[in-house]
């Protein structure tokens, strides 16, 4: 059996050939790295501790059953993230399915409300270290609904195209466009606010 | 401003406008400083943006949070297991009562469909001219001679001539 220290030192994919094998310790070294990115991304789409830790967990069982599967195309990290972001999303459906959506929602998603919301640049950049900023970008994540958030994730970290989110997503790709453009200016003026700019 | 140019703008920025629309889209920004605000806006809006996820620990042990997942794991493995074997058991049985169902049901047809064929409802004038017109031929040609059957529902009896050219 292998040192710790060896599987530390070994590469994500000669550990991802071992735990196809059924090797269970290289496959808890893959957990141990990518744990807090695959939990931090199924909180940004949830925004729950509780789910987010359900929903990562589920992910890496996913990803085990599924390693036969992974072909190396991506890195483990984007193709366990993928899975990650595919139970989150059908965590949302079944959760948007089991409320009624707001008023609120319902014009937003229906597009055309972009010309109400007036221009805002902030320049937290400026201001801020990347730490700060990124606590301050989940504060301001925080405050958009769950389609805006998804699609903005989505865009934004994932780097998905249009047409990739509206898939994944189930919606039109100019629903993705305005769905984006909302989010983005919702979070500018969210952004200028907790800057103490508004 | 325009929902459409909106979205023009913003795929512009995100590199998602066709390649023949850029280069209008660039002259509008140009032309025109609403646009150009615009698309400062979202430009920078993507600046400040990419690359800073939130980042966020797992609020739990690395031990605790990983007997989960492995508790997980086990769990999947053994209900692949037990699936696949009650598929296993499942076409055995299958098979097994198929082997000998099969067979028995076919034999119960038959017996059914003589004993029908054998049954002659109440004796009603007119009967036997009914069961007459219920005798049929079907010709049923072969390329080197012919055959014909002749079929008797009331009598119970099928005839077959069989005829070479």
């Amino acid at each position: 059996m292998p040192e710790p220290s060896d599987i530390s030192a070994k590469q994500d994919v000669e550990l991802v050939a071992a735990s196809r094998e059924g090797d269970m310790e290289a496959y808890e070294e893959l957990v141990h790295r990518h744990r807090d990115k695959i939990y931090a991304r199924a909180f940004s789409m949830v925004r729950n501790e509780e789910q987010a830790l359900d929903l990562s967990q589920e992910a890496w069982i996913k990803a085990w059953q599924r390693l036969h599967q992974f072909h190396g195309d991506a890195s483990f990290a984007t193709w366990i993230t993928r899975i990650t972001i595919n139970l989150s999303l059908d965590f949302l459906r079944k959760a948007k399915r089991q409320r009624a959506e707001s008023v609120e929602a319902l014009e937003e998603n229906s597009g055309g409300v972009e010309r109400h919301l007036p221009v805002t640049n902030p320049n937290p950049t400026a201001r801020l270290e990347r730490a700060e900023l990124r606590s301050k970008i989940d504060l301001a994540l925080a405050k958009l609904s769950e389609d805006h958030r998804t699609v903005l994730i989505l865009h934004e970290f994932e780097e998905l195209q249009y047409k990739e989110i509206a898939e994944r997503v189930g919606c039109s790709i100019g629903t993705v466009m305005s769905r984006l453009f909302y989010a983005r200016r919702k979070m500018a003026v969210a952004m200028k606010e907790l800057l103490g700019e508004g | 401003m325009e929902t459409e140019t909106i979205h023009r703008v913003q795929a512009f920025v995100d590199g998602e406008l066709p390649a023949a629309d850029q280069a209008l889209v660039e002259a509008l920004i140009q032309e025109d400083p609403e646009l150009k605000q615009l698309h400062e806006e979202l430009t920078h809006g993507r600046e400040w943006l990419r690359g800073n996820e939130p980042e966020r620990s797992v609020p739990e042990p690395r031990d605790f949070y990983w007997s989960k997942i492995a508790t997980g794991i086990e769990r999947a493995e053994h209900q692949e297991a037990q699936m696949e074997d009650a598929a296993h058991r499942s076409g055995v049985e299958q098979s097994f009562w198929l082997r000998w169902l099969l067979p028995m049901g076919s034999v119960a047809a038959v017996l059914v469909l003589a004993m029908l064929a054998q049954f002659e409802g109440p004796k009603t004038p007119g009967a036997n001219e009914q069961k007459a017109a219920s005798y049929h031929e079907v010709d049923n040609p072969l390329e080197t001679g012919s055959l014909i059957t002749f079929r008797s529902n009331t009598e119970g009896v099928t005839v077959v001539w069989i005829t070479s050219d």
